[in-house]
C-alpha cells in the first residue's frame, strides 16, 4: 500500500535524526494516492508547499518522466549516485529515468505477487491447506478460478473464494508486464489479451459467484479482514502488511501464503526530490539512508515492503514472516521477482486502471452487463483521455 | 476618532473606502481573480502540470461538454440529489422551528442542539454515515434485517445511494435553517396568533395560515441558499464510499456531481480545461437557476399585489354598485 512505507514503524527515522541532531523529520501519510497525487500536482503546479521528499507510485512514473522531469532533482548528478543507482533491481532504475538520462527517483518498494489465504476456510471446503498443494492446484490464473469452483461446491455458507473483482484483475492481468500502454506509450488496454483476457476470466468468477462484492481500499473491505468473507486473495507483496495493519494481533496465524500462478509485480514506489525543496543535499543523504539496503531489510522484516535494492533483496532472503504461519516469503517473493516480465508503464496507466476496475466491479457487485461495462470503461478512459 | 473632527485627516468618504479596501482586495485575490482566470483556461487545453501553458482553443472545451455523457449524469444526478435533499431539509427544519417557537421547558438547550449537527465538520459526518449504510456491517442494514425486511444497498443503488448521500446533507442543514426561521418567526407579532385563537383556528391552521405566508421572505432565502449548496455537492459524495471509487461518484457514477466531475477531469486527469469549463457551465447553471428563482418570486409578489388590489377595488366596487362593477371587471 502507498500510504505508508513502514519507516516509522521501522525505526528509521528516530535512527537517522539520533545521527543526525541537526535534522527534523516529519512525515504525512496519505491514505489515499490519487488524493494524495492530485495535492502533490497542484503544488507542484503552484511550486509551493513540497515537502523536501516526495512518494512517487509507480503507475505515475510515466508521467513525471515524461511531462515533470523539470520539477524534480536529477538523481543522477549528486554524490555517490553511480554507486547508489549500481545497488537497485535494474529495472526499477530504469522506469524512474528519462530519455535524457536523468533519474528522478530512488526505489522503495516492489510489488511482486502471491495469494493469501486462510488456511481454515480453505480445509472447510475439502481443500488442502498446505502451502505447497494449495499452490499446485493452480499453474494459471484460470486453474485459480476453478479452484474457486471447487471451493465454492463445498464452502462455509456466506463466504467467497476471492475478496475483489478487481484484485483478481489486477493480478492476473500483470503476466507479460504489459498492460495497458504498449511501449510506445500508445493505450492497448482493448486489445492486449493480458488485459481482456484477464476480464474474461473474472466474469467467468464472478458468474460462478466465487467473488466477494467488495471494493478494494474501502472501509467495508478493510473490516473484511477481521471476519472470515473470503478464503484467498492476490497478494503483492505490500498487501501483506495492509493484512496485518487491518487484521491487528488477532489476525496472527489465519492466514497463509501460497505462490501465485505465473510471477508478476504490482505496484510499488518511488522518492523523489522536487527542484522547489531548500533542503536538496539533506533531502538525498535521507534519501540514500531510507533506500539503503539495510533499511529496507529492516522496513521489510517489521513493515512488509519488499525491497528493490539488491541488498537488502539477498539479505532477507531466508525470511520467514510469523504472522503468516512462518511462511518463507523472503524467498517466495525473490523467486517471482527474478522470473518477473519487465514492466511497461504509460503516462495514462492509472487513469485506464481504474476504469477498468471500476467496471469490473461494478459487474461483480451491480451485476452490470459485462459487455456494457467493459464500453462503460472505454467512454470513461475517452473522456479522462480527453 | 470622532467623525467630525476628520476634516483635517481624512474624508469620510476616503474613510469609508479604507474600512472597506481590505474586503475588495481579498475579493480580487481569491474571488474575482480566479473567476477571470477559471473563464480563461476554460478556453485553452491547459494540463495540471502546467496550469498557464494551455493553447488556446476557443470554445472547443464547451462543445465537448455538450456531447459528454458523463456531464450529462453528473447534472442529472446534482438536480435529483438537489431535489432529495433540499426538500425534506426545509420542510423538517419549518417543523422544527415552529416546535421551537413554542414555549418549551429548556429552551436554550433545544436551540443549541438543534445547531450541532451543522457544526461538525462534513468530513466526519460523512464517514460516520457511510458506516450507518455500510452494505454488510451497517446498523441502517442491521435495523432492516432484524425487521425482517430485506436489506438495502445503500452503496451501489443509483437511488438508494442518492437517498444515503441527501440524508447527509439534510442532517447537517436542518438545524442551520431551523434556527433561520426561528428568527424570523419570533418577529411574528403574538396578537396574529390570539387573534386566531380566539376565532378557533387550529395549531396546524395557524401554522399554515399565518407563520409560513409571514415568513415567506426567509423561506425564499433558505430555498436559494440551498440550491447554490446543492449546486456545489462535493464532500459528501467523495468520501461516502471512500477509496478509489469516490471520485467518480460510485463505481457507475450513480451519484457523480458536477462539483465531482469537475475535479476529477482538473485533478484526476489532469484536465485543467475541460475541468475549468465544468466549473465555469456550474456558474452559469447557477446564475440562471438564481434568476429564475427570483423572477418566480417577483412574478407570485406582483400576482398577489394584484389579487389585493383587485380584491380591495372589489371591496369598494361592491359597497357602491355591485352588479356593474363586477361586470366590468370581467
Amino acid at each position: 500500500m502507498f500510504g505508508s512505507f513502514g519507516y516509522k514503524e521501522a525505526g528509521l527515522y528516530d535512527e537517522y535524526m539520533a545521527d543526525h541532531p541537526n535534522i527534523k523529520i516529519e512525515e504525512s501519510s496519505p491514505q489515499n494516492e490519487s488524493d494524495y497525487w492530485s495535492a502533490l500536482q497542484t503544488r507542484l503546479a503552484g511550486n509551493s508547499g513540497l515537502a523536501d521528499i516526495q512518494g512517487i507510485d509507480v503507475g505515475r512514473l510515466a508521467l513525471v518522466t515524461q511531462e515533470q522531469a523539470d520539477k524534480f532533482v536529477d538523481l543522477s548528478s549528486l554524490d555517490g549516485a553511480d554507486e547508489y543507482f549500481g545497488e537497485f533491481l535494474p529495472w526499477k532504475v530504469q522506469l524512474a529515468t528519462t530519455a535524457d538520462g536523468a533519474i528522478l527517483g530512488g526505489g522503495t518498494d516492489v510489488g511482486p505477487i502471491v495469494v493469501c489465504y486462510k488456511p481454515a476456510m480453505l480445509e472447510a471446503a475439502g481443500l488442502p491447506t498446505d502451502r505447497e498443494e494449495v499452490a499446485a492446484l493452480w499453474d494459471t490464473w484460470a486453474d485459480y478460478v476453478d479452484a474457486g469452483d471447487q471451493y465454492m461446491a463445498n464452502a462455509p455458507e456466506g463466504t467467497y473464494w476471492m475478496d475483489s473483482a478487481a484484485g483478481f484483475v489486477r493480478a492476473a492481468s500483470g503476466a507479460t508486464g504489459q498492460r495497458f500502454s504498449d511501449a510506445s506509450g500508445e493505450l492497448v488496454w482493448d486489445t492486449n489479451p493480458a488485459v481482456t483476457d484477464a476480464w474474461d476470466l473474472a466474469v467467468d468468477a464472478i458468474d460462478g459467484g466465487q467473488v466477494s462484492p467488495l471494493t478494494q481500499f474501502t472501509p467495508d473491505w478493510n473490516k473484511s479482514f477481521t471476519s472470515d468473507e473470503y478464503a484467498t486473495m492476490a497478494c503483492p507483496s505490500w498487501m501483506l502488511t495492509y493484512i496485518k495493519g487491518q487484521a491487528g494481533d488477532s489476525g496472527m496465524g489465519q492466514w497463509d501464503v501460497a505462490a501465485a500462478p505465473g510471477y508478476q509485480n504490482y505496484g510499488g514506489s518511488y522518492l523523489a526530490i522536487p527542484e522547489a525543496s531548500e533542503h536538496q543535499a539533506e533531502a538525498w543523504d535521507l534519501l540514500k539512508f531510507l533506500t539503503s539496503a539495510e533499511s529496507q531489510k529492516k522496513i521489510f522484516e517489521k513493515a512488509g515492503s519488499f525491497p528493490s535494492n539488491q541488498g537488502a533483496i539477498s539479505a532477507i532472503s531466508d525470511f520467514q514472516d510469523p504472522f503468516f504461519n512462518d511462511a518463507p516469503t523472503g524467498q517466495m517473493f525473490t523467486e517471482v521477482l527474478n522470473n518477473m516480465p519487465e514492466q511497461v508503464i504509460g503516462v495514462n496507466d492509472l487513469i485506464a486502471e481504474s476504469a477498468i476496475l471500476n467496471a469490473i466491479n461494478s459487474v461483480a457487485q451491480n451485476g452490470t452487463d459485462p459487455a456494457q461495462a467493459w464500453s462503460d470503461a472505454g467512454a470513461a478512459i475517452d473522456s479522462a483521455v480527453g | 476618532m470622532l467623525l467630525h473632527q476628520n476634516r483635517k485627516g481624512l474624508s469620510t468618504a476616503r474613510q469609508g473606502y479604507l474600512y472597506l479596501a481590505p474586503f475588495v482586495l481579498l475579493f480580487f485575490a481569491f474571488g474575482l481573480f480566479p473567476l477571470i482566470y477559471s473563464a480563461v483556461i476554460s478556453l485553452s487545453d491547459a494540463r495540471l502540470q502546467n496550469p498557464s501553458g494551455g493553447e488556446f482553443v476557443g470554445l472547443e472545451n464547451y462543445t465537448a461538454l455538450f456531447a459528454d455523457q458523463f456531464f450529462w449524469n453528473a447534472l442529472k444526478n446534482t438536480v435529483t440529489l438537489g431535489f432529495m435533499a433540499i426538500g425534506p431539509q426545509l420542510v423538517i427544519a419549518l417543523v422544527v422551528a415552529n416546535l421551537l417557537n413554542y414555549r418549551l421547558k429548556g429552551q436554550l438547550f433545544w436551540r443549541i442542539a438543534i445547531i450541532v449537527p451543522y457544526a461538525t465538520s462534513v468530513a466526519a459526518a460523512t464517514l460516520i454515515f457511510s458506516q450507518l449504510y455500510s452494505e454488510n456491517f451497517g446498523l441502517v442494514n442491521g435495523f432492516l434485517t432484524t425487521l425482517g425486511l430485506p436489506a438495502v444497498n445503500w452503496q451501489s443503488g443509483t437511488f438508494a445511494s442518492q437517498v444515503a448521500i441527501a440524508s447527509i446533507v439534510t442532517w447537517r442543514w436542518v438545524g442551520y435553517n431551523a434556527l433561520l426561521y426561528l428568527a424570523a418567526m419570533q418577529a411574528i407579532s403574538p396578537e396574529q396568533y390570539e387573534a386566531a385563537e380566539l376565532d378557533g383556528a387550529s395549531k396546524f391552521r395557524q401554522f399554515l395560515s399565518i407563520t409560513i405566508p409571514e415568513i415567506r421572505g426567509t423561506i425564499v432565502f433558505t430555498v436559494i441558499l440551498s440550491t447554490i449548496g446543492g449546486m456545489q455537492l462535493f464532500i459528501e459524495p467523495l468520501l461516502y464510499e471512500g477509496g478509489p471509487t469516490g471520485m467518480s461518484g460510485g463505481l457507475s457514477r450513480q451519484y457523480q456531481t458536477l462539483a465531482l466531475y469537475m475535479y476529477q477531469q482538473g485533478w484526476a486527469n489532469n484536465r485543467l480545461g475541460y475541468g475549468s469549463a465544468i466549473a465555469f457551465t456550474t456558474l452559469v447553471l447557477i446564475l440562471v437557476v438564481l434568476a429564475a428563482g427570483f423572477l418566480l418570486v417577483r412574478l407570485g409578489r406582483a400576482l398577489s399585489d394584484a389579487n389585493i388590489r383587485r380584491a380591495r377595488t372589489q371591496a369598494s366596487l361592491v359597497a357602491s354598485h355591485p352588479e356593474p362593477a363586477r361586470m366590468e371587471l370581467a
